[in-house]
């Protein structure tokens, strides 16, 4: 029986896995088209508010049915994701904004840091649910110092 | 420091927060929940930011066109696929694999934009690659 579970339960990260490269696969190419747009003069924000909004339509569309029976929250689940919305929009509108005065270049490598942000937070929010390792910190420690030196170099 | 400076600091700690937050509200409530209210959320406050940075004009179609394929990419295949990978592997785990992005760049930049990269570049790409494998293959990253 442990047996099973244990195998499903590397079944599930393993999907989260792949599920999460395809995410940054995604997300890379999204980023692509919004460079030649910010490129050809419109203003970051408006890009990215055209973005979350065509985002928001098609999320409800393509998810109405899963929505309709998942939207009712519990209020300590929803004070959670309110937290988390507004540091999103607070990290998306900040970023934008730094672009108007900093190369892309520049602004990249400081986002690189995100993974050892968010262990800062595990260490805190996540405590018991989830198990930050020495190989975890090296690992996203030279993440971090990769992104650095690819911004670095360009 | 330069204001842009620090504005990125700032998004790397609301993005790095933010996924351990998400994280947590996932304990209760599908991705897809998470998802919509968070996308509603950074919709509302960029509202108010083009609005007092400049508003709105006129979008041409090839400018809809775009936004519409970057609103699928980021947020449906982007964002939610993100979400459902944390939930069943972790911020721990999935949170470095984003970082896997600027190798992504590179992939497009070099096939779609014909550009040769830098020897800085390819070995900033190789550091990523072994960050991410070390995470992988940490057998001690199963969840509590």
């Amino acid at each position: 029986m442990s047996v099973l579970r244990a195998g499903s339960r590397t079944s599930a990260v393993t999907q989260g896995i792949v599920f999460a490269a395809l995410a940054a696969a995604s997300l890379s190419t999204a980023g692509f088209i919004a460079k030649q747009l910010v490129d050809d003069g419109t203003p970051g924000v408006v890009v990215a508010f055209y973005e979350v909004a065509f985002g928001l339509l098609f999320l409800t569309a393509a998810r109405a049915r899963s929505l309709r029976s998942g939207l009712r929250l519990e209020r300590g689940v929803l004070r959670w994701i309110v937290i988390a919305g507004i540091c999103f929009a607070l990290a998306t509108a900040s970023f934008y904004t730094a672009l108007a005065s900093i190369d892309f270049s520049v602004g990249a490598p400081i986002v690189g840091v995100v993974p050892l942000v968010s262990y800062a937070f595990v260490l805190i929010v996540l405590r018991g649910h989830e198990r930050l390792t020495v190989r975890s910190v090296l690992g996203a420690t030279l993440v971090v110092g990769g992104v650095a030196l690819i911004g670095a170099a360009n | 420091m330069e204001i842009g400076i620090l504005l990125a600091i700032a998004a790397a700690f609301g993005w790095g927060a933010g996924d351990v937050f998400v994280r947590r509200a996932m304990f209760g409530a599908r991705p897809e929940a998470v998802t919509v209210v968070v996308a509603g959320m950074v919709l509302s406050i960029l509202a108010v930011l083009v609005v007092v940075t400049g508003g709105f004009a006129v979008p041409e179609a090839s400018f809809l066109v775009a936004t519409a394929v970057m609103g699928l990419l980021t947020w449906l295949t982007g964002n939610l696929l993100y979400f459902h990978g944390m939930q069943r592997a972790g911020v721990v785990v999935v949170a470095p694999i984003l970082g896997m992005i600027p190798i992504f760049s590179i992939a497009l930049a070099v096939t779609l934009g014909g550009e040769r990269p830098s020897v800085a570049t390819l070995a900033g790409a190789l550091a990523i690659v072994t960050g991410v494998a070390v995470v992988l293959t940490d057998r001690r990253r199963v969840l509590r």
